[in-house]
């Protein structure tokens, strides 16, 4: 454990006192002000319910999130192999489990930031409506659980990939099929195929959790089949994690 | 006493083998010399002798331990200067040996890391970026890291590349030292046979697959050396270049 804290703080240094984090951060504070902005002052847009407002937002932080967490994930092991630090990493008696837990903190640790810089933009869209607390709440704990499934799944694929470029390749579809909710709309998401693709899709079970709270206020008994999706695909990450990076070679 | 033996080794990539029955023996406090051509498996034998990679087949035994198994535990014991040692560019030099000391459970000072950089000639730059550092320099820092834990067996994969003639002479002297003092066991891939002639008791010639040549450089390459040009000469027959006359 105590080999796991210096991996920590090497992530965590790499991924946010870096030229490539500022500009990650500041390209994410970009897209989460047109969106804001779009959203209080586009005619159409502003006609929205609020509560519809904050829900929209609230999956655009989540999307915003994950595709940070699928970049970090890919380039985990594979981005290491690319810049030729994977083997001085293997050659210490740190195991690959630890390095891959170091790099899924490091990954937790953008979420964490991301929800920082997004709270005013969720302050500025929703602020004059209801459940704007349950939705700050709510998108913690999706996104925190959402953001170590893909991020561990991301890792895992990149400890056997080759190449950063090939595991992203990966990531980003997968990321594209899950997004599938947002994508497919709500007259598809009612139909059986919807419904199933919806109850099997982690990021669908997540949307779907915040727009309960916030779009219709239900209380938290009607978030537990959600919060279940997630909590089952958060297990099956940390034993994809492992199985694959058990044995991690160059 | 033997501290590395490896019998029978075979180990592909993609079906092309490249380890094929290969033996190997280094004994305690051996500076043992590991030639062979460019793609002739150095690499890959002493990245199984460090546990990162596992053969298809054969026994490998590192300080009694079998690296596949008992990888971690072991890594506590060795380091290895890689070929292609990749550096985090950002870290500064103290910092870079800090953070890999914390890895072998070292707290290191910053006069430690100092003393560290001292031995390889580097200390004036210990707060300098190592993206600023030339190739030399980095090659230098990686034998410092090398070092931090002070290890029984030090893998060295062409240890003084990128170095200037100054630069190797005291890589050189250090290694030298180590094992004089330390009696630290050292094994040298290269492919300067200056390096394997100044520093070597012993070699290995590995040529297509297979360790075509084992012994002490004292004994037969002696001989050889009286006659023609010495290691080179022995190096070429080994590998398929000019006839040993």
């Amino acid at each position: 454990m105590s080999c796991v804290i210096p991996l920590i703080y090497k992530e965590f240094t790499e991924d946010f006192f870096s030229s490539r984090g500022a500009a990650v951060y500041l390209v994410g504070c970009g897209i989460l002000s047109v969106f804001s902005l779009l959203l209080v002052s586009n005619t159409e847009l502003s006609l929205l319910d609020n509560a519809q407002a904050v829900y929209m937002m609230g999956a655009i932080i989540i999307g915003l999130a994950l595709l940070i967490a699928v970049i970090l994930g890919s380039d985990g092991f594979a981005g290491e192999r690319d810049r030729e630090t994977l083997e001085i990493m293997l050659i210490t008696p740190v195991r690959p489990v630890d390095i891959a837990m170091a790099k899924l903190a490091g990954i937790f640790f953008s979420w964490l930031i991301v929800f920082a810089l997004s709270i005013p933009y969720l302050w500025a869209v929703g602020s004059t409506g209801q459940n704007l607390w349950p939705a700050f709440i709510y998108l913690f704990i999706a996104g925190s659980f959402l953001v170590l499934i893909f991020g561990g799944f991301m890792l895992g694929l990149s400890a056997r990939m080759k190449t950063f470029k090939g595991a992203l390749s990966i990531g980003l579809t997968l990321f594209l099929l899950s997004a599938g909710p947002i994508i497919i709309g709500p007259s598809l998401r009612q139909s059986t195929i919807g419904r199933f693709i919806d109850r099997l899709n982690p990021f669908g079970g997540a949307l779907n959790m915040i727009d309960s709270v916030v779009v219709d206020s239900q209380n938290i008994f009607f978030q537990l089949p959600h919060l279940a999706v997630l909590i089952l695909y958060t297990v099956a990450m940390f034993w994809f994690l492992y199985a694959m990076t058990r044995r991690v070679e160059l | 006493m033997n501290t590395i033996e490896i019998k029978s080794l075979d180990k592909s990539f993609n079906g092309e083998k490249v380890l094929d029955g290969t033996h190997m023996t280094v004994y305690e406090s051996d500076i043992y010399g590991f030639l062979g051509p460019n793609g002739s498996g150095k690499t890959t034998t002493l990245r199984i002798l460090c546990g990162i990679l596992h053969p298809d087949r054969g026994e490998v035994s590192v300080l009694g331990q079998d690296p596949s198994l008992k990888g971690n535990l072991l890594r506590q014991r060795i380091n290895i200067l890689p070929e292609s040692h990749g550096f985090y560019g950002w870290m500064r030099a103290s910092e870079y040996l800090r953070f890999f000391g914390r890895l072998y459970g070292l707290n290191l000072s910053a006069e430690d890391c100092r003393m560290h950089l001292q031995q390889v000639g580097l200390d004036p730059a210990d707060q300098r970026l190592i993206r600023t550092f030339s190739r030399g320099m980095k090659q230098r820092l990686g034998i410092a890291r090398a070092l931090l834990n002070e290890p029984e067996i030090l893998f060295l994969d062409e240890p003084t590349n990128g170095l200037d003639p100054r630069g190797r002479r005291d890589i050189h002297d250090l290694l030298l030292r180590l094992n004089r003092e330390k009696k630290m066991t050292i094994v040298i891939s290269t492919h300067l046979l200056d390096d394997v002639e100044r520093l070597c008791n012993r070699i290995a010639i590995l040529h297509k697959t297979k360790i075509q040549y084992e012994g002490s450089i004292m004994g037969q390459v002696a001989e050889a050396m009286q006659i023609n040009s010495g290691l080179e000469s022995m190096y070429l027959a080994c590998t398929g270049g000019e006839k040993q006359p």
